[in-house]
């Protein structure tokens, strides 16, 4: 009885190799990278668009806007990695 | 005094791997950059040196060792660190010279397996430790990376298709910077401390330092000095082969592949399964070459690379355990300085033939073919 009571307490023991961290990794690290990368194509199609259009200027704003707020994601994820790197786990 | 000498070899011995493992992957950051003409080739090494040299001293947080999980901690000499060493040493000066990216974390982690075996049997290793910490994730690594890189350069591709091409090509020189900036930070952070790790245990071993003191002052320093200047020697051969061999990068590319890079190695980092830089960087331009249509990917390359990860712990293990089996029969301390030597002389044949193919900060951005044409003239460098 007191077996049985331990065993059932008892924490299973860790797998052999953590494929629920492997596919973690692989998913957060996907996402990141794409989405960093979809971030600045995104800032430099409005940059472009900012240049190209002299005419309209609520575009040309609503583009320059666009266009830093993106590149500041994409700075800001740069800080996020710097940060990680001093106070990594 | 036999064990000072010891311990003075064995700190010199490191801080050479170190100085290896710098130039070896000095690749890794750099050559999308070199490749893309984001920075100019001495310019982006010079940049990636000081940052490997600044990322030494940025977290003091020192890695665990890589005995703590791969082999019994109190079964290891100093012999077996010395012959763990000269292993790692030998597979990256071989893999440079042939031109192979590879992990030096690997040929380590081989050299130190494969004296350990000799020294104290194959029950010192922890078999099951080096399949899940090492061998499996050296598989997902360069998937993950392609996976990643393929997807991001399809959306920048994408996104980007109406961008006017000097505004695509700058901004994306630029990004190419950053990321290229955070990849050097991050490799100083991991890898030197790697070093500084073999050391502390080097100085623990020898009964210098107790077991729960913290890393000295002198290793943390020489360590950052021993990959900044490494690093700085620029492993030209390398990258080329990450540059300009594998595909044609352009700067779009040479992005997504950076970034995707970045965020499959801090990721892993962050969440306490490190993966070798080397194996994600090759991954990831693989993978915006894949993604690209009518770019062609030399496969055949792509596969002589996977042949040499492969063999990588076999061969830095065979280094190691012949190494430690010779200055175990020599003997001692001098059986110890006899293998130095002989190494160096080996090491330094090595470097003298690579004088006659030599790859350099003026050709690195040649294609293989025409690089081999210049080797006819070639320019005095690493």
């Amino acid at each position: 009885m007191h077996v049985l009571a331990a065993a059932s307490t008892t924490t299973p023991p860790a797998p052999f190799v953590d494929w629920g961290l492997m596919g973690k990794i692989a998913l957060v690290s996907i996402i990141a990278g794409v989405g960093l990368v979809v971030a600045f194509s995104i800032g430099l199609a409005a940059l472009s668009v900012a240049r190209a259009n002299h005419r309209s200027a609520p575009l040309r704003v609503v583009s320059v806007v666009l266009s830093v707020a993106m590149v500041a994601v994409v700075v800001g994820a740069l800080v996020w990695g710097l940060e990680l790197i001093v106070h990594k786990s | 005094m036999h064990n000072s000498l010891l311990l003075l070899i064995v700190v010199v011995v490191a801080l050479a791997f170190d100085f290896t493992n710098g130039f070896h992957d000095t690749a890794n950051a750099v050559a999308p950059t070199i490749a893309t003409g984001a920075l100019k080739p001495r310019v982006a090494v010079a940049l990636c040196a000081a940052l490997n040299l600044v990322g030494a001293f940025l977290s003091l947080k020192v890695a665990a060792t890589i005995a703590s999980a791969l082999v019994s901690q109190d079964l290891v000499t100093l012999p077996v660190i010395f012959a763990g060493l000269i292993g790692a040493i030998c597979w990256n000066v071989t893999t440079w010279y042939f031109a192979i990216p590879s992990s030096s974390s690997h040929a380590l982690i081989g050299g130190v397996i494969g004296a350990m075996v000799v020294s104290a049997g194959g029950h010192a290793v922890l078999w099951s430790g080096l399949v899940s910490k090492v061998i499996i994730p050296a598989g997902i690594a360069p998937l993950v990376a392609l996976v990643a890189a393929a997807i991001a350069v399809v959306a920048a591709r994408s996104l980007t298709s109406k961008v006017d091409h000097d505004t695509s090509t700058k901004g994306f020189r630029i990004g190419q910077i950053g990321s290229s900036s955070l990849l050097s930070l991050a490799h100083g952070t991991n890898d030197a401390q790697k070093t500084m790790g073999v050391v502390t245990l080097a100085l623990i071993a020898n009964g210098s330092l107790s077991a729960n003191a913290s890393t000295p002052k002198w290793v943390v320093v020489s360590c950052a000095a021993a990959i900044g200047l490494g690093t700085f020697f620029g492993g030209w051969r390398i990258i080329r082969t990450l540059g300009k061999g594998f595909t044609h990068l352009t700067p779009h590319q040479g992005f997504a592949s950076q970034i995707a890079s970045s965020a499959v190695i801090l990721t892993s980092s962050h969440l306490g399964l490190p993966l070798s830089t080397t194996h994600v960087v090759t991954g990831s331009i693989v993978g915006v070459g894949a993604a690209t249509p009518h770019q062609p990917v030399r496969w055949r390359l792509v596969g002589n690379v996977a042949l040499a990860w492969l063999i990588t712990l076999p061969c830095a293990g065979l280094a190691g355990a012949i190494c430690y089996f010779l200055a175990h029969a020599i003997g001692g301390t001098w059986g110890v300085v006899v293998l130095a030597l002989v190494a160096a002389a080996v090491l330094g044949v090595l470097f003298k033939m690579s004088r006659n193919g030599s790859v350099n900060a003026l050709n690195v951005n040649d294609t293989l073919g025409e690089a081999d044409e210049a080797d006819a003239n070639p320019v005095a460098a690493v």
